[in-house]
């Protein structure tokens, strides 16, 4: 038999010289799915294989992917001592999730951030929090139904609702742009906005702690949104996937939507029965526990429809076996989590206050932050004109020049121009130190030059 | 069940306070939620053998389950292993696997590159050198549902069809239409033709299909055949690719049972089939997974393998849900690189297989009952209708509650397999052990005595 590559080269000529083709192609939504990625995330992939070291000075900074190194050495030793196959691995388990597992991450979410009580019953584990979202927005929604999502969001909520689902995201912009915090009013406007144009808003996304901000939702505005949205028809699924990573002072502010829902179920400002057929929290180990590799996320739901879906649908996106059997083990592990989360958070803390103050110190504008592993910069005043297009050079400078990589706003579908999100924790201190330092460098050298050209405007 | 799976329209009798009250789950998930389990066999066999096992002290007079497709015929060799071998990466994969590199991001959601490599060449191994995988052509899953999943969305729009020779996989109707909504048309093989489809038939489901306004997108395929435990011949398989190359359709070949080969018969993959003009390779994509040949379907791990970049590439972007973990990747690493260990286990394994179905056959043939020649997979397809003349599908269905509820056995009725002649039933035989087995067998055949 021939090796199957020159057989094909083979064909590929016939074809070619026969100007036949061949009518295989892909479906319509197959071939939506061929989109290329935005020039971002292009960058981001193709830097990773080049990044900044002492002996690599033409490396890049990635700075445009939430994802902290900064505890690896912590799970690692963890990890290593749960990693046996137990005999039970080989066979097929609950596709809501083995057991053990679902106990473990309940107890763990009760324990470290929902404030109330977690059953493992209400716990349905997918591969990723992505799989979560993939698999909620098609329980939830039709196709062409749409979700409300607070700007700045993860870019990548759009093609989690989208690809496979067929769901718009709705992105309704803060009026307030000081503290970005969203009231009922802009989503209700957003909402029928919407209706306007035939898109039928079905679920409001909410992340806290925020990404790309790394802010905390105040108590007084979940709970708004909270009983506006449910009254209004929508569920709610609120994303608290940076839930253990906090530090500084109001670090103790924040708070679960699942509090906020039994809050509000407390001063009779809903009714049990609809609050649990439609609060969701999502929650996974790729960012407070830095396990993005192990693809484990899970829904937290009393809506017995939804659980009943997973039961059916979670075979689609399941996690191994023995991969859930080390994490169970780690998690029932208390003292150990509780002794990551805070070294953790004093490392994130550590490496925000390097960021912050050589920031600071050039007076670069930034939003305070005190959760997840990002910081929202303000670089509107390094734009010669507020467009996107103005924007996107600005993105390209900073990476052609000083091997920058951030996440322009627009990915992040903030309206106005000139907004960067730069993570912090993917890179150990000392690398951290110099990246920021070339930012700083970045944009001094920018407004001097900008001083030049436009001797009045600065 | 409570309010939440009502439907916010059309739903007769609802008043319209509870309309307004009760938050409807999408129309499309509704199928997946509601449907009246009580009366779905595949079900109702699963609880029944769930809930009351077979036990030879503690319930003797329990359910025997014959009814799901796993080999638990040699997992001591698998465990043995797995206790006595240290599964962190070996030296040489130390880059690519240390912890740093496997708790991020992967590079690539379809499958760490060492990994496809190494599942290439463990299907090379499988395939019996007949032919080589290429890890770039290759995407991995959580399980080879999900890479069905991921190919009939990349293949077919919702209301598209694809054709199923028939009897077929129970499981493809709901990985097909829960969420990627495509039709499946069964292609009926037939009895007398020892269930083999023909060209005639297919043409058929296609021009019917036509007729209906449907668009035929493709063929799938279970290569050897869950139910019939039968491989496909050379000529069988060449038919359906110049059928598929008329249509210009696809055709999706599921090889996950490659490797439980036991019998005499040979197993040709599409693979081998499938460079040779005038066949167009883009047009064929296989799936597998390690579920079925090492008995680990625990560990989720399926693929897709096309020769289509598009495909490929559109297979890749939706990884992003159903992406395998690093540390089960790491894992099998080390499993994978044990190729003495794996072809010992594989030739065990069909060893073990072998004797089972002999077990089988000899008692089949002492009840006078009809079944398919069985060569690969862990089922082997019988006709007990004839014992007591079901000529219906609904006699069927009777005679397979008797089977569940009076005789202790969980097998698969025909009907649920899409097959168009009544009376035929799988029967799996690699998960339960040789004692049980033999009870289950007993049973049978006194059933049989019983009603002759």
């Amino acid at each position: 038999m021939k090796n199957g590559s020159a057989d094909e080269h083979l064909l590929a000529d016939e074809e070619e010289s026969n100007g036949a083709h061949y009518k295989c192609f892909l479906s319509k939504r197959g071939s939506k799915a061929l989109t290329p990625f935005s020039p971002y995330i292009q960058a981001v992939n193709e830097a990773k294989n080049y990044q900044w070291t002492p002996t690599n000075p033409e490396g890049y900074f990635l700075m445009a992917t939430a994802e902290s190194v900064l505890s690896f050495d912590l799970i690692h030793d963890k990890i290593r001592s749960c990693r046996e196959v137990p005999a039970t691995v080989g066979l097929y388990g609950d596709f809501r999730g083995g057991n053990r597992l679902r106990k473990a991450i309940a107890k763990m979410m009760e324990r470290t951030f929902m404030g109330v009580e977690v059953s493992t019953a209400n716990v349905c584990i997918s591969s990723g929090v992505t799989a979560v979202l993939d698999l909620f927005f098609f329980a939830t929604c039709d196709a062409g139904d749409g979700c409300l999502i607070p700007a700045p969001y993860f870019p990548a909520f759009d093609n989690d609702m989208a690809i496979r689902n067929g769901v718009e995201p709705i992105p309704v912009q803060p009026a307030d742009t000081h503290t970005y915090i969203p009231t009922a009013v802009e989503m209700e406007e957003a909402a029928l906005a919407a209706e306007k144009k035939g898109i039928n808003p079905r679920v409001l996304l909410i992340t806290n702690p925020g990404n790309p901000l790394g802010t905390l939702y105040p108590e007084s505005t979940l709970k708004e949104l909270l009983v506006w949205a449910v009254n209004r028809g929508l569920h709610v699924l609120c994303d608290e996937i940076y839930a253990n990573s906090k530090f500084g002072p109001s670090a103790n502010e924040f708070i679960s939507m699942e509090k906020v829902a039994s809050i509000a179920v407390n001063e009779n400002l809903l009714s049990e029965k609809t609050v649990a057929q439609r609060v969701h929290t999502a929650y996974g180990m790729s960012k407070d526990f830095g396990m993005s590799g192990f693809r484990v996320g899970c829904i937290h739901t009393r809506n017995k429809g939804m659980q009943k879906f997973w039961q059916n649908m979670g075979m689609f996106a399941a996690v191994s076996n023995d991969t859930q059997h080390a994490l169970s083990i780690m998690l029932e592990d208390e003292e150990f989590v509780d002794y990551y989360v805070a070294e953790n958070n004093r490392r994130l803390k550590k490496s925000y206050e390097i960021f912050t103050s050589l920031l600071r110190a050039e007076n670069v504008v930034y939003m305070p932050a005190c959760a997840a592993m990002f910081c929202w910069l303000d670089l509107r005043s390094l734009l010669p004109e507020p467009t996107f297009e103005a924007e996107d050079r600005l993105w390209k400078e900073l990476k052609d020049e000083s091997r920058l990589i951030l996440t322009p706003g627009r990915a992040c579908h903030y309206a106005e121009p000139g907004f960067f999100r730069a993570c912090y924790a993917s890179m150990p201190p000392e690398h951290l130190t110099v990246a920021t330092q070339r930012l700083t460098a970045f944009v001094e050298r920018k407004r001097r030059k900008r001083k030049a050209e436009y001797p009045i405007s600065v | 069940m409570e309010d939440v799976n009502l439907n916010s329209t059309g739903a007769k009798g609802i008043n319209q306070e509870q309309v307004l009250l009760s938050v409807p789950v999408a129309k499309r998930a509704l199928a997946i939620i509601g449907g009246d389990k009580s009366v779905d066999p595949y079900y109702m066999g699963m609880h029944e053998a769930q809930s009351n096992p077979y036990d030879a002290v503690h319930n003797p007079g329990g359910c025997i389950q014959l009814g799901l497709s796993e080999n638990k015929l040699s997992l001591d060799l698998l465990e043995r292993w797995f206790s006595t071998h240290n599964t962190s990466p070996a030296p040489e994969y130390e880059n690519f696997l240390n912890f740093k590199a496997i708790a991020g991001y992967p590079d690539v959601y379809h499958g760490l590159p060492v990994f496809r490599k190494l599942m290439a060449k463990f299907m090379d191994d499988v395939y019996g050198g007949g032919v080589t995988f290429d890890p770039e052509k290759m995407i991995i899953t959580t399980g080879a549902t999900s890479a069905i999943e991921i190919l009939a969305f990349c293949l077919a729009d919702p209301g598209d069809v694809f054709l199923v020779p028939a009897p077929y996989y129970p499981g493809f109707d709901r990985d097909m239409k829960f969420r990627s909504q495509v039709d499946l048309v069964p292609v009926p093989g037939l009895s007398e033709n020892d269930f083999c489809i023909t060209r005639a038939g297919l043409e058929q489901a296609f021009q019917e299909s036509e007729i209906r306004g449907k668009k035929v997108k493709a063929i799938l395929m279970t290569s050897p055949s869950n139910p019939l435990g039968k491989t496909y011949s050379r000529d069988q398989l060449l038919m359906i690719l110049d059928f598929v190359r008329e249509k210009e359709i696809h055709l999706i070949a599921d090889e996950i049972y490659a490797g439980s080969v036991f019998g005499t018969s040979e197993f040709t993959s599409i693979a081998e089939l499938v460079l040779v003009p005038p066949f167009n390779p883009s047009q064929v994509h296989i799936i597998y997974g390690l579920s079925k040949i090492l008995g680990i379907p625990g560990f989720r791990v399926g693929l897709l393998y096309s020769w289509n970049d598009e495909v490929v590439n559109a297979a890749k972007k939706l990884t992003r849900f159903t992406s395998v973990p690093t540390l089960t990747q790491q894992i099998l690493v080390s499993l994978l690189s044990d190729s003495r260990f794996l072809q010992l286990y594989i030739s065990e394994n069909q060893k073990q297989l072998r004797e089972r179905w002999c077990l089988v056959k000899e008692a089949l043939q002492e009840a006078g009952l009809p079944s398919v020649p069985c060569t690969a997979g862990f089922f082997c397809w019988v006709n007990v209708g004839q014992v007591v003349g079901v000529t219906s599908k609904e006699q069927e269905l009777d005679l397979w509650r008797k089977l569940l509820y009076e005789v202790g056995v969980n097998v698969t009725p025909g009907s649920a397999c899409q097959c168009t002649e009544s009376g035929w039933f799988r029967l799996c035989f690699a998960f339960v052990d040789n004692q049980t087995m033999t009870v289950a067998l007993d049973r049978i055949k006194q059933f049989v005595d019983s009603v002759r």
